[in-house]
Formats: structure tokens, C-alpha cells, sequence
């Protein structure tokens, strides 16, 4: 039985924490799952068209949730809301650097975001991105990051720390429009947006891996409520089990699981994404339980540059494996 | 009269007491809730400490967000005080037609009543398409915000004006134009800087509901990186910035409020 | 200049003459209108000849207003016929209900007459006319202006020369009394200082008809007593035409020279007031 509520939740579930904070401490009965409907996400997308949290977590009532940003899902995340998530790393440091009990447990994605540059423009490199608008999902976040770090080693600075290329915090989904009415010059988008960008006639200035690290950074991560973690070792365990059966199947059937994602997607989301573009979106994604504990680094490395956070968390205790060590017998 | 006179001064320094000591009373039982019991994490709820640091950042920090408090209040001032402007001029003039003129009373006066009771951030997906995702957009909500309100004030304060007083003019020789410019229009000058009063506010709080939206630095954008940061300290500063700025320009306008009212001789209000 | 000044001076021993005359009539106030209707203390005892009558002659003949049935309690009034003399105080009577406030909204030109004709100085009158004006039951001053400024409203809108606003202005509030007055809001002074300067923002223009809708009604009975006196004087060195009208007979009696009482619209009584006792207006007013 799951449940789907898409829950962009206000300030006030702050209130609710406090209370939370001492029931999390019993075995729970319940588990709340996070994601977004993004390409990045797919080992969840497919996990839960595939009913794999179910089949793993036996007796254990699971709960799905969707975001539609790392900010509403690591709002949940600080309200007690949510237990186990996949987020991008972004995100997952800042809570982590300001004290929220998290912790990371797997990767899920790597790569999966493009620069898409609106048709009829005039930038053909990098360097004609000065005195461009370019749209992220929401500004701190992991694409907001990427994008910094790339202005940063192309030269370019952005108008918030004196240089001239406008930084605008634009939902994925208005994109389109906000291209169409010439209010952006570009964009850094997740998967499948990107592909979709790209059939509407954009062109691809950045693919996944000239971004950044030649592709080997991570997209989106799973992380766990410490607290919930430690009070429900095989809740956490039987996710795990799910979310690695999701990767194999889609490294071992990569169309039956382009099909699960097209479905899930359409649930979720009631939009029908086009075949080519999925598969091409799928192309460009990445999707690993690995995670590189290093780019995690670099991306703490940017976002401290960017000032998005002021103090980096221990990744030691930040990122722990040993559940998923365990399981993949790596 | 001279009694009450001197009775004010010492009024108004009880009255500052009364508020400083309320102010404490704040602080200190946030203070007690945030680092005594610790009720709520600190992710969750900040310390006043916390909140200050915020400040100091924002004031005079060095690193690459820091030392944009300044601009940040700036450029929402910037923004509402243009566009508050237009709201006022744009209000003033079309209030002034409906109360002269019937028809659009009973029409236009009528929507604008209910479109009153829309909240700001209602308006902004509409903005966002009609004129896209820039600083129109913010200004166009701000507009309209401050614009309603203002209408509404003077078209009711100009209907409101007691007949005594039209009397009195029209006796004393004013034609139709100075019966609206040198009667109808100061008479109704006190309940039209209440009515300013509510624009105000009301474009303050639509602005920085806009400006969630926008890429220049702006209070709104504080609150919106305090909140993808998970930085509930910023987000606390940014609240306390909005609420004391929005104040003291009330502030200005009730000053202004006060001493109209107490040149026209009436009651004033507290 | 020269007239304005002269009147002033004249205006001082009038004062006085009232103000005896009001120790020696303090009993039944219709004594005080014996003094007040004569007009030969003023011109003799001053040395200067006041300004020639500057009031204007009204005439009303066969003038109708009656409201439509929707708006039914309000009295109408009319046919109604009436002449105004150069220079008359005539006090106008009734309870209300009897069309006092639809006929002085008819002279004041806010309501158009549905039939007759109204003539101001030999002119019709249609609307709002310059040589007219009204001082209202509440003193409606401007609380935005100043006392000056108050007065100075109706010269702005004969469009006086600055010279002669400010002139004019102070010459008039000390024809009430108020010289100095001029820098004060309207919110420092009290009750009898306020209707007298209404009275003088309506002087300021030199009417030639004075209409007043029982100006004096919201004053306690002393401020009343002397503020009447103060117009009377006035209007005996001005020769404005007067109307006045009010529902206290008393007061009718002592300030007018003539009275005129309303019933249902109607004149019952056109007298000279020496002519009229207080019982006789009850009576047929129909007031015990």
C-alpha cells in the first residue's frame, strides 16, 4: 500500500519536529520515502513502479513522497518528515554542514545534467555566456553549484559575486517557456529535461561530461535520518536490497526499465515523456549505487566557494557504506 | 489642554519603555527556548546568536555571499519605492474617477473590492507568463498590490467627505473643479493616507513575494537562499530585516497620519 | 478701503449700544428687537456715513419644490411667494417639517425649483450665485486651512488679488472680533469663536444676501446671546439682506425685522416682527 502526497512543506512542519524526535527512537512500522520524478532518481522511480520497496520491506508500511526540489525534500528531512531520500549531493552537504541528522547510504546517479543553450543565440563556447542569463532548478543547489564552478574555470563570474552572467533560479518545467519568451539564454538542467530542451530544437553547449570531472560526479545520492537509521537497521537494510535490485535492472534490462520509468513518470508527474527522448535523457544518466566520495568532496570544495555554506560537514561520518558494502558484497 | 500637553512627552517615553522591555522579553525567551532548553535543533529554529551572525555576515562578512545585506535592502527598496509610487499615482487617479463618476463605481470599484481579497502571491504565475520571469514581473504585482488599496481609499474617503462641507464650498463660489481640488480632496486627505498606509503594506509584502522569483539580489532572494541552504538563520535574519523596514516606514506614514489628524481636530488614533 | 475702514469704526459704538441694550431687555427677548431694527443710533452716532445698502432685493414668485414620493418624509414646498427688501433682516420660522431647509436649499440654488421664478437684484437666479451666501447650522469651516485661510476661500474664488485676500481677510476677523486670529487652526478655537468666523469666510465676499440656517443653534444660550448681537450689528453697518431662519421664535422675534412662518410649505404669517407677539407665532404655528 503506498501512499503519494507531493508536499512542498511550509515552515510550520518545524513545529512537528520536536515531538518526532522521541517516536524515532521505537522501531517504526512506517517508512517515509523521498524523491523527485527526475531521471536522476530513476533507481527509485523504478523501485516503486517495480514494487520493489514493498517486496523488500514486509511488514513495514512504505510511504512515497515526491519533491520537486532538494529545498522542499531537505525542508521534510529537517521536519522529521521524511526518512530515507534520494537528493542530490548539493543539498545533502548543506543539511548535513547545518546539523541535520542525515547521512549518506548509496549513490543513485551520476551525471545527468546538461547545458542547453536557447535556439538563435549566439553562444557557441563557454566564454559567450558572459553577460547571459542561465536558468538552474533553485539557486544552492547541485546544478547552481555545477554551473559556478564551470562559469569559474571558463573565467566567468557570476552577477551576484561581481561578474556579469545572471544566475536565475527557474523550475526546470518553465524552462521551455521562459526560453520561448527570451527571458533565459541558457539553462543547467537534470535529465530528462535536458533531452527534452534539446528536442524542442536547443542546442547542448555542455553535455554530462564536459560539465564537469568528465561525468564522474554524483547526480543524486540516497540518504537515511541518522536517528532512523540506528533505530531501524533492516528498514534501512530491506531499502538498500530495493534500490540495488533497481540498478541491476537497469544495467541488465536497460528497455524494460526505460519502460517502468516511462510509466512511473507518467503517474507521477501525468506527463507522457517522449520514447527517443527518454532513452537519450537515460543515455547521458548514469545510474550507480557508487558513489565518488571525492567529487562529493569538490562539490563541499564549490559550494563553500560559492558561499552557499560556511562550514563542510566530516564526510567520514557523513558518508556511510558499510550497509551497501555488505549487501553488494564489494 | 496645556495639562495634556504636558502630559504627552511622558506618555510617549512610557510607551518606549513598554517597548524595549517588551523587545527584551522577546529576546530573552527566545534565548531561553532556542540555547537553554534546546526544544527545537537549531537546523530548525536559530539562536539569537545564530541569527546575528546572519547580520554580521551580511554586513560585513567577506566571503562570497557575504556583504550583500546592504544591497540586498536596497534594491527591494528600490523596487517598492518605484513601484509603490506608480501604485499611488496610478490608485490616486482612477479613485478620484470612481468617485465621480457612477458607472465605474459600481463596476470597476466593485472588482477591485474583490480582487482586494486575492493574496499577492496569486498574481505572480499570471505576471510571470504576461510579462516574464525579470524585475516587470515583480514590479507588476507590486503595482497592483498597492494600487487596489489605494483606489479604494480615496474614491471611499472623496464619498466620504460631509456634505457640509460641499455646501460650504459651492456657497462660497467653488466651481466644479476647485470643489474637487480645494475641498473634496484635502476633506478626504486623512482617510487617503490611512488608505496609503494599506498600500503600503501591501506592496512591502507582495514585493517580497516576488522576489522570490527574481535573479537580483533582493530580500526575498535572502529568504529563498537561506532556504536552499537549509539556513534557518538567514532566513530568521531576513524576516527580522522585512518586518523592522516594512515598520518604520509605516511608522512614517502614521507619523504623517497623526499630524494630519490632529490638524484637522480629530480623534487620534493609537 | 476708505468704506471698509469706515465701517469698522462704526461698527464700535453699535457694539456698545447692543450690549446696553441687552442689560436693559433681559427679560422677554422680544424687547431686544425694538433697538435692534433701528438702524438711526449707527448712522448718527458715527461721524462717517456708512456704505449705501449694499444688500440685494429677492424676489420669489409662485416657487414650487416638492420631493418625489421615494424620498417621501422630506417637507416640499410652495407655491410660495415672497419679497426680500434691500438690506431686510427677515427671519424665517416653522417647525421642522415645514420646508425652512428645502426653501433655503432653493435660495442657496442646490435645488432647482420645479416651478416659478426666483430673482436676485432684479436677476434670476438659477444655481449657485456669487452675490449669495450660506452659513450653515455646524460651522462647516475647513479644518486643512488656517482661520485666514478659511476665510480667504470664497475671495480665491473671485479671484482676488493676493493684496486684497489678505486685506479683506483681516479687515473681517476684526469686524467678528478676531483680528489675530488669522495663523489658527480651526481645532483651537471654541464653539462661539468658530460660527463667528463662518460668519465672516461668508462676509469676506460681500454678499449681497446673507442666508443663514440657524447658525447659532449649536451655542450655549450666553455665546448665542452675544454672538447676535455682534451680527446684528454687522448687518446695521453693512445693509446686507438677511435671511435667516431658525425654529427658535424667541430669537426670530429679537433679530428680525420681519417674520415670516412656514407651515407645511406655506406662509401662515408675513409681519413685521414689532407687530408679532411670541403667542401669536405659537399659535399659529400650532405650538403650545
Amino acid at each position: 500500500m503506498t501512499h503519494r502526497t507531493r508536499t512542498p512543506l511550509a515552515a510550520a512542519a518545524f513545529v512537528s519536529l520536536g515531538l518526532l524526535g522521541a517516536a524515532l527512537a521505537q522501531p517504526a512500522a512506517t517508512v517515509r520515502i523521498g524523491f523527485f520524478p527526475n531521471l536522476t532518481h530513476a533507481p527509485a522511480l523504478i523501485a516503486d513502479a517495480k514494487g520493489y520497496y514493498a517486496a523488500q520491506l514486509k511488514g513495514v508500511k512504505v510511504e512515497v513522497k515526491t519533491f520537486v526540489s532538494g529545498t522542499t525534500l531537505s525542508e521534510a528531512f529537517a521536519a522529521g518528515a521524511i526518512d530515507i531520500g534520494l537528493i542530490g549531493p548539493g543539498p545533502a552537504i548543506n543539511a548535513a554542514a547545518k546539523g541535520i541528522p542525515v547521512q549518506i547510504i548509496a549513490g543513485a546517479s551520476e551525471a545527468g545534467a546538461v547545458l542547453i543553450v536557447r535556439k538563435g543565440t549566439d553562444i557557441a563556447a563557454y566564454k559567450d555566456l558572459a553577460g547571459k542569463k542561465i536558468g538552474v532548478p533553485s539557486l544552492g543547489n547541485t546544478q547552481d553549484i555545477s554551473l559556478r564552478a564551470l562559469l569559474n574555470t571558463n573565467g566567468l563570474k557570476s552577477q551576484d559575486s561581481g561578474g556579469n552572467v545572471t544566475i536565475m533560479p527557474v523550475a526546470p518545467a518553465d524552462v521551455a517557456a521562459a526560453f520561448l519568451s527570451k527571458q533565459l539564454d541558457a539553462a543547467l538542467v537534470p535529465e530528462p529535461w535536458g533531452a527534452q530542451l534539446e528536442a524542442l530544437g536547443n542546442k547542448v553547449l555542455g553535455d554530462e561530461k564536459s560539465i564537469w570531472r568528465g561525468g564522474k560526479y554524483p547526480s543524486a545520492v540516497v540518504i537515511v535520518n541518522t536517528k532512523f537509521a540506528q533505530a531501524n537497521p533492516e528498514i534501512v537494510k530491506g531499502f538498500l536490497k530495493a534500490h540495488l535490485q533497481a540498478v541491476n535492472f537497469m544495467v541488465k534490462s536497460p528497455v524494460a526499465a526505460q519502460a517502468a520509468i516511462s510509466s512511473e513518470l507518467l503517474k507521477l508527474t501525468s506527463q507522457k515523456v517522449d520514447a527517443r527522448v527518454l532513452q537519450r535523457a537515460l543515455k547521458r544518466t548514469q545510474i550507480t549505487s557508487d558513489i565518488d566520495i571525492d567529487a562529493l568532496k569538490d562539490y563541499g570544495q564549490l559550494s563553500l566557494a560559492a558561499g552557499y555554506t560556511r562550514t563542510l560537514p566530516d564526510f567520514g561520518t557523513l558518508v556511510d557504506l558499510s550497509v551497501l558494502k555488505s549487501l553488494s558484497g564489494k | 489642554m496645556t495639562l495634556a500637553a504636558a502630559q504627552q512627552p511622558a506618555r510617549r517615553n512610557l510607551t518606549l519603555l513598554w517597548q524595549v522591555l517588551g523587545l527584551l522579553v522577546i529576546l530573552g525567551l527566545w534565548w531561553l527556548v532556542t540555547d537553554v532548553l534546546k526544544i527545537w535543533p537549531p537546523y530548525v529554529f536559530p539562536t539569537p546568536k545564530a541569527v546575528w551572525q546572519e547580520f554580521a555576515y551580511g554586513l560585513w562578512g567577506s566571503g562570497p555571499q557575504d556583504g550583500k545585506l546592504l544591497s540586498s535592502v536596497g534594491n527591494s527598496l528600490r523596487r517598492v519605492g518605484l513601484g509603490y509610487l506608480i501604485a499611488v499615482a496610478l490608485g490616486g487617479g482612477v479613485g478620484l474617477l470612481m468617485s465621480l463618476w457612477r458607472p465605474l463605481r459600481d463596476t470597476l470599484g466593485a472588482y477591485l473590492q474583490g480582487l482586494q481579497s486575492v493574496p499577492s502571491i496569486a498574481f505572480v504565475p499570471f505576471a510571470i507568463l504576461f510579462l516574464g520571469l525579470n524585475e516587470k514581473a515583480v514590479m507588476f504585482v507590486v503595482i497592483i498590490e498597492g494600487f487596489i488599496p489605494v483606489a479604494l481609499a480615496v474614491s471611499g474617503a472623496m464619498l466620504n467627505v460631509p456634505p457640509a462641507w460641499r455646501t460650504a464650498g459651492r456657497t462660497l463660489g467653488a466651481n466644479n473643479f476647485a470643489l474637487v481640488t480645494r475641498v473634496l480632496l484635502p476633506a478626504a486627505l486623512p482617510n487617503i493616507v490611512t488608505g496609503l498606509r494599506t498600500a503600503w503594506s501591501f506592496s512591502w509584502r507582495a514585493l517580497i513575494g516576488a522576489e522570490l522569483l527574481t535573479a537580483n539580489p533582493g530580500l526575498g532572494q535572502l529568504l529563498e537562499i537561506g532556504r536552499n541552504t537549509a539556513n534557518v538563520a538567514l532566513v530568521v535574519a531576513t524576516i527580522v530585516i522585512v518586518g523592522v523596514v516594512g515598520g518604520l516606514f509605516d511608522l512614517l506614514i502614521r507619523a504623517l497620519e497623526t499630524r494630519l489628524r490632529r490638524d484637522y481636530g480629530l480623534e487620534v488614533q493609537a | 478701503m476708505t468704506v471698509n475702514r469706515t465701517n469698522e469704526r462704526t461698527i464700535g459704538p453699535a457694539v456698545q449700544e447692543f450690549k446696553q441694550t441687552k442689560t436693559a431687555g433681559d427679560g422677554p427677548s422680544t424687547k431686544l428687537h425694538g433697538v435692534s431694527r433701528n438702524p438711526a443710533p449707527t448712522a448718527s452716532a458715527a461721524p462717517v456715513v456708512p456704505e449705501q445698502p449694499r444688500g440685494a432685493s429677492l424676489e420669489l414668485s409662485n416657487v414650487a419644490y416638492h420631493y418625489s414620493a421615494r424620498r417621501g418624509q422630506r417637507a416640499g414646498l410652495g407655491p410660495l411667494s415672497l419679497e426680500v427688501g434691500a438690506g431686510e433682516f427677515l427671519t424665517v420660522v416653522g417647525p421642522s417639517g415645514s420646508g425652512k431647509s428645502t426653501l433655503l436649499s432653493v435660495l442657496a440654488g442646490f435645488l432647482k425649483p420645479q416651478s416659478g421664478t426666483l430673482t436676485l437684484a432684479g436677476q434670476p437666479l438659477k444655481g449657485p450665485h456669487p452675490a449669495l451666501t450660506l452659513v450653515q447650522q455646524e460651522h462647516a469651516l475647513f479644518p486643512w486651512l488656517t482661520v485666514a485661510g478659511n476665510i480667504a476661500f470664497g475671495l480665491k474664488s473671485q479671484k482676488l488679488g493676493r493684496e486684497e485676500q489678505v486685506r479683506r481677510t483681516s479687515d473681517t476677523l476684526a469686524l467678528v472680533g478676531l483680528g489675530g486670529y488669522g495663523e489658527r487652526r480651526i481645532h483651537e478655537l471654541s464653539g462661539g469663536q468658530r460660527q463667528r468666523i463662518a460668519l465672516a469666510r461668508a462676509l469676506a465676499t460681500r454678499p449681497g444676501l446673507l442666508l443663514l440656517d440657524e447658525p447659532f443653534s449649536a451655542l450655549d444660550a450666553r455665546t448665542r446671546t452675544e454672538i447676535s448681537q455682534e451680527l446684528l450689528s454687522i448687518w446695521q453697518a453693512q445693509r446686507v439682506t438677511v435671511v435667516f431662519v431658525t425654529h427658535n421664535l424667541e430669537e426670530a422675534l429679537a433679530l428680525g425685522e420681519r417674520v415670516v412662518a412656514l407651515r407645511g410649505g406655506e406662509v401662515v404669517l408675513d409681519a413685521p416682527t414689532r407687530e408679532v407677539g411670541l403667542e401669536q407665532l405659537r399659535r399659529v404655528l400650532n405650538e403650545r
